[in-house]
C-alpha cells in the first residue's frame, strides 16, 4: 500500500515536471499567416519589425507569424479564397476590392474584436470611416498611410518659389519648358495596374478644382464621369501634358516608364525633369545629392480650404483565429503604429494621434516627414484615393482611361473615354454599397 | 542404510532446442518485419522522388519554358502586326494552355506541402493577369492603337520578368520542389545507413541457424537437415531481395544526378535563348515606336529599362536535348521504381517460409526427447 502511494507521488511529480518543461521550452502558441505586398527591401524589413514587436508582447509571444509575400496580392487572395485556404490576415489591394470580399462574406467584421471607441479616440472619425471602407461595419485597420497631394522637386536644381496656385504652377512649368528643359517627370507603368499614377493626377485636380464634395461623389459612384467638374479635371491634366516637351521622354515615354524609377531623371546632371506628383519620390537620389523637397498641390483659387488625397495600406481579417485577433489588437496600438513611420521618416506615416503628437513633439521625423505629419494633424480635408475607393472594375477602367488619354489628349478622345467610364459606372451602380460622405473628412474630426 | 533412488536428469539438449526454435522463429519474424520496413520505406521514398518531386520540378521547368516562349511569341506577333492573322497566335495560345496544364500537374505532384501549394496559386493568379495584358495589347493593335498595344505588351513582359514576377515565383516554386526532392534523396531510408537495421539481425539469424544446424549434426549425427538448409536459403533470398532497395536507391541517385540535371540545364538554356530573342524584339519594337519628333527618354529604350533577361545556366551544355534527356530519366526512374509489390511479397513469403521450415525442421529432434531420453 505504502509502495503504491509512493509510486503515485513519483508519477504525479514526473508529470508535473514534464508539463513545466514543455511550458518553459518556448512552446508554440500557433501560427498566423499574413499576406503582404512587401517582398524585399526596407518595406519587408519594417513589417518584420512590426512582427518582432508583436512577438515581444504577452499576447504575441510564441505565435509564429508566417508572411506570404507577393506584389500580386489581389491575384493571390483570389486564388487562396477560391481554394478555401485564405490567409488569416491580408493587406487588401484597395477598399474597393475589400468591399467585394465583404459582399462575398469572406472578411470578418472587426467591431466586436477591436475597441471602436478607443479607435475613434486614437484615429478620429475620418480615419475610422476609411477603415469602414464605405460600409456600416469596421473591416480593416491602417498599417501605414501617406499623403498623395504633393509635388516633389530637387532643391539643387529647382530654383523657383513654391507655386501656391495652379496658374503659378503652369507658369513655372512654362518657364522650365521655355528654357529648353522638361518640367514633368511622369511614369505610368506599374504592372498589373499601369495607369494609376494618372488617376492620382485627375483625382487631385478634381479635388482642388471642384472640392471634396464632388471628389467624394465621384469616388462613391454618385457623380457622372461626363459631369462638367470631371471633364474639367481631365482637360486640365490634358493641358499640362499635351504640349510637346512637357513630359520627360514624351507621352509614350511616360506611358512606358516604370513608376518605381520614374523620378530618377530629376537627379541627373543636367536634370531630365524638375517636378513630379505623388506620395513619394521614386528613384531615390544618392546621399551626395540634396534631399528632395515638396510643396502641396496648389489651389485653383476660390475659398475652399486645403485638401489632401491620402492612401493607406489596409489589413483585413479573413480567418478570425485567436492569433489574428491578437495581431490586430497589437497593430492598432501606438507602439505598433510608430514602428514604420520612424523607420521610413519621409515615406510612411500613421494616422494614430498619440504617435503623431509624440513624433511632432520629439522631432523624430525630420523636416519632410514632420511637414507631412502636420498635414495629418491639421484641419485640412483628407480624401481617400478615389480610384482605390471605387469598385475594382471601375478602377481598372479608370487606369486604362488615363493611359488612353495620355496617348491621345484630345477632346474627341476624352468624350469617348468619359462615355465609356460612365457606362461602367452605371453598370456598377447596383453594386455600390458605400454610404455617401465617408470618402472625405477633416483630419481633426 | 540410506537408499538412493536414481532419477532421470532432465535433458538440456531438448530445452536448448526449444529455446533455439523460439529464438529462430522470432528472429525470422523480426528480421522479416525489419526487411519489409526498410524495403517499403526506401521504395516509398524512391517512388515519391521519382513520381512526385522530380515530376513537379520537370513540370515547373516546362511551365517556365512555355511562358518565356509565349512572351517571345506575343512580342514577335505584335511587332509584325500579325498576332491574330499570322501563325503566332496559335503558338501563343498553345503555350498559355501548356502553362496552365503544367501548373495543374505541378499541383498534382507537389511535394513541397503548403508553401508549394500557395506558390502554385500565386503563379496561376498572375499568369491570368499576364494573359489579360497580352489580350489587351492584341485588342489595341487590332484597333490601330500601336502605342497602347506596346504599353500593355511591355507591361505584360514586366509581369513575367520583374523582380518577384512570374518567372521569379516559378524559380521559387522550383526551389521548393527541388528541396523536397533533395530531402528525399538524402533520406536515411535511401542513404544505405538503414542497411544495418536489417543486415545485422539477418547475419545474426543466419549464424544462429548455422549453430543450430551444427548442434543437431553433432548431437544427432545427421549430416544435413534439409529443412534448416532451406530455411537458410529462404533467409538469404529475403536478404538479397531487401538489398535490391539499395540498387533502386542507386538508380534513383543516378537518374537525379544525371539525366534529370541535364534536362534542367537544357531547359534553362533553351528558355534563356528564347528570352534573349524576345528581349531584342521588344527593344526594337520600343525604339521603332518612339516618335522622331519627341523621342522617348534614354531610360525607356535603354537595355536596363527593358524587362530583365532570363539568365542562362552557369553549367555548360551536356549535349543532350530535352526529349532524349527525358527518355533517359524516365527509363532510369522506371527501373528504380520497378517491381516493388512483387519484392514486398517475396520478402514476406521468405520470412514466413523460413519460420515454418525452422519450426518443422527442429521439431523431430525435440520429439526424440518426448519419452525421457536422458541427457548425454
Amino acid at each position: 500500500m505504502r509502495r503504491d502511494h509512493r509510486s503515485l507521488c513519483y508519477s504525479v511529480a514526473l508529470l508535473l515536471l514534464a508539463t513545466m518543461l514543455s511550458a518553459c521550452g518556448g512552446s508554440s502558441r500557433g501560427t498566423l499567416s499574413v499576406l503582404i505586398p512587401w517582398t524585399t527591401g526596407s518595406e519587408l524589413d519594417n513589417f518584420n519589425k512590426v512582427i518582432d514587436g508583436f512577438n515581444r508582447t504577452d499576447e504575441g509571444r510564441g505565435i509564429k507569424v508566417e508572411t506570404i509575400r507577393t506584389r500580386a496580392t489581389k491575384q493571390a487572395l483570389e486564388a487562396a479564397i477560391r481554394n478555401r485556404r485564405p490567409p488569416d490576415l491580408a493587406i487588401v489591394p484597395t477598399p474597393g476590392v475589400l468591399r467585394d470580399y465583404i459582399r462575398q462574406h469572406e472578411v470578418t467584421r472587426l467591431d466586436g474584436i477591436l475597441d471602436t471607441a478607443a479607435l475613434r479616440r486614437e484615429y478620429g472619425s475620418t480615419w475610422l470611416g476609411f477603415e469602414r471602407v464605405g460600409t456600416a461595419g469596421l473591416y480593416a485597420v491602417v498599417v501605414k498611410t501617406n499623403v498623395k497631394s504633393l509635388l516633389w522637386y530637387n532643391p539643387g536644381t529647382f530654383h523657383y518659389s513654391a507655386p501656391a496656385t495652379w496658374s503659378d504652377l503652369t507658369g513655372v512649368a512654362g518657364k522650365i519648358a521655355g528654357g529648353r528643359a522638361t518640367p514633368w517627370c511622369m511614369a505610368m507603368s506599374d504592372p498589373p495596374n499601369s495607369g494609376w499614377p494618372g488617376t492620382d493626377w485627375i483625382e487631385d485636380i478634381l479635388l482642388h478644382q471642384a472640392g471634396p464634395s464632388f471628389y467624394g461623389r465621384l469616388a462613391e459612384g454618385a457623380l457622372p464621369w461626363t459631369s462638367p467638374q470631371v471633364m474639367a479635371a481631365w482637360r486640365t491634366w490634358g493641358d499640362l501634358i499635351a504640349a510637346r516637351g512637357r513630359v520627360y521622354g514624351g507621352r509614350l515615354g511616360a506611358m512606358l516608364a516604370a513608376y518605381a524609377t520614374g523620378d530618377g531623371p530629376m537627379f541627373t546632371q543636367p536634370p531630365g525633369c524638375y517636378l513630379s506628383h505623388g506620395a513619394i519620390i521614386s528613384g531615390a537620389p544618392s546621399a551626395a545629392q540634396p534631399k528632395p523637397d515638396f510643396f502641396p498641390f496648389p489651389s485653383f483659387g476660390g475659398t475652399a480650404g486645403q485638401s489632401y488625397e491620402v492612401a493607406a495600406d489596409l489589413m483585413a481579417m479573413f480567418n478570425p483565429s485567436a492569433q489574428a485577433r491578437a495581431f490586430l489588437r497589437y497593430l492598432v496600438g501606438a507602439k505598433a503604429q510608430e514602428v514604420w513611420p520612424i523607420a521610413e521618416k519621409d515615406q510612411a506615416f500613421t494616422p494614430n494621434r498619440t504617435d503623431l503628437r509624440r513624433q511632432l513633439a520629439g522631432g523624430v521625423k525630420g523636416p519632410i516627414g514632420e511637414r507631412v505629419d502636420r498635414i495629418l494633424t491639421s484641419g485640412a480635408s483628407l480624401c481617400f484615393d478615389a480610384s482605390d475607393w471605387m469598385p475594382d472594375v471601375m478602377a481598372n477602367a479608370f487606369y486604362r482611361a488615363t493611359l488612353e488619354y495620355l496617348s491621345d489628349p484630345t477632346d474627341s478622345r476624352l468624350n469617348a473615354l468619359t462615355g465609356q467610364l460612365e457606362a461602367v459606372r452605371k453598370s456598377q451602380a447596383d453594386m455600390a454599397t458605400a454610404p455617401t460622405g465617408t470618402v472625405c473628412g477633416s483630419a481633426t474630426s | 542404510m540410506a537408499m538412493t533412488t536414481a532419477r532421470a536428469v532432465p535433458s538440456t539438449t531438448a530445452r536448448t532446442l526449444r529455446l533455439l526454435r523460439v529464438a529462430l522463429v522470432a528472429g525470422c519474424v523480426v528480421t522479416g518485419l525489419l526487411c519489409l520496413l526498410v524495403f517499403t520505406a526506401a521504395h516509398r521514398t524512391v517512388h515519391q522522388g521519382v513520381r512526385q518531386s522530380a515530376q513537379a520540378v520537370l513540370q515547373v521547368d516546362a511551365v517556365y519554358g512555355a511562358l518565356v516562349d509565349a512572351d517571345e511569341t506575343a512580342v514577335a506577333g505584335i511587332k509584325s502586326g500579325t498576332t491574330r492573322l499570322g501563325g503566332t497566335a496559335g503558338r501563343y495560345d498553345n503555350d498559355i494552355a501548356a502553362a496552365h496544364q503544367g501548373l495543374e500537374l505541378v499541383a498534382e505532384h507537389n511535394a513541397a506541402g503548403d508553401p508549394g501549394e500557395r506558390q502554385i496559386e500565386l503563379v496561376d493568379g498572375v499568369v491570368v493577369s499576364y494573359t489579360a495584358e497580352i489580350q489587351q495589347a492584341d485588342a489595341d493593335l487590332q484597333q490601330g492603337d500601336e502605342n497602347l498595344s506596346l504599353v500593355y505588351l511591355r507591361s505584360a513582359s514586366f509581369l513575367l520578368h520583374q523582380k518577384d514576377g512570374i518567372l521569379d515565383d516559378l524559380a521559387t516554386l522550383r526551389d521548393l520542389e527541388q528541396r523536397a526532392l533533395d530531402r528525399q534523396r538524402s533520406s536515411a531510408w535511401v542513404s544505405g545507413s538503414t542497411t544495418l537495421l536489417w543486415l545485422v539481425p539477418l547475419l545474426a539469424l543466419l549464424t544462429l541457424l548455422a549453430r543450430t544446424h551444427g548442434l543437431i549434426r553433432r548431437r544427432f549425427r545427421r549430416r544435413l537437415s534439409v529443412r534448416l538448409v532451406l530455411a537458410g536459403a529462404a533467409l538469404v533470398v529475403m536478404g538479397v531481395t531487401t538489398a535490391l532497395s539499395l540498387v533502386s536507391n542507386a538508380q534513383f541517385a543516378a537518374a537525379a544526378a544525371g539525366p534529370f540535371r541535364q534536362i534542367g540545364v537544357e531547359q534553362a538554356r533553351h528558355a534563356a535563348d528564347t528570352d534573349a530573342k524576345g528581349h531584342a524584339e521588344l527593344a526594337a519594337l520600343i525604339a521603332g515606336r518612339c516618335p522622331k519628333s519627341e523621342p522617348c527618354s534614354a531610360e525607356t529604350t535603354a537595355d536596363a529599362f527593358l524587362p530583365a533577361k532570363v539568365r542562362p545556366p552557369a553549367t555548360g551544355s551536356h549535349g543532350v536535348d530535352v526529349p532524349t534527356g527525358l527518355a533517359r530519366f524516365t527509363a532510369k526512374a522506371d527501373a528504380a521504381d520497378a517491381a516493388s509489390a512483387v519484392r514486398t511479397v517475396v520478402i514476406a513469403v521468405m520470412a514466413a517460409l523460413a519460420s515454418a521450415l525452422i519450426a518443422y525442421g527442429v521439431r523431430p529432434r525435440i520429439n526424440e526427447y518426448r519419452f525421457g531420453r536422458s541427457s548425454l
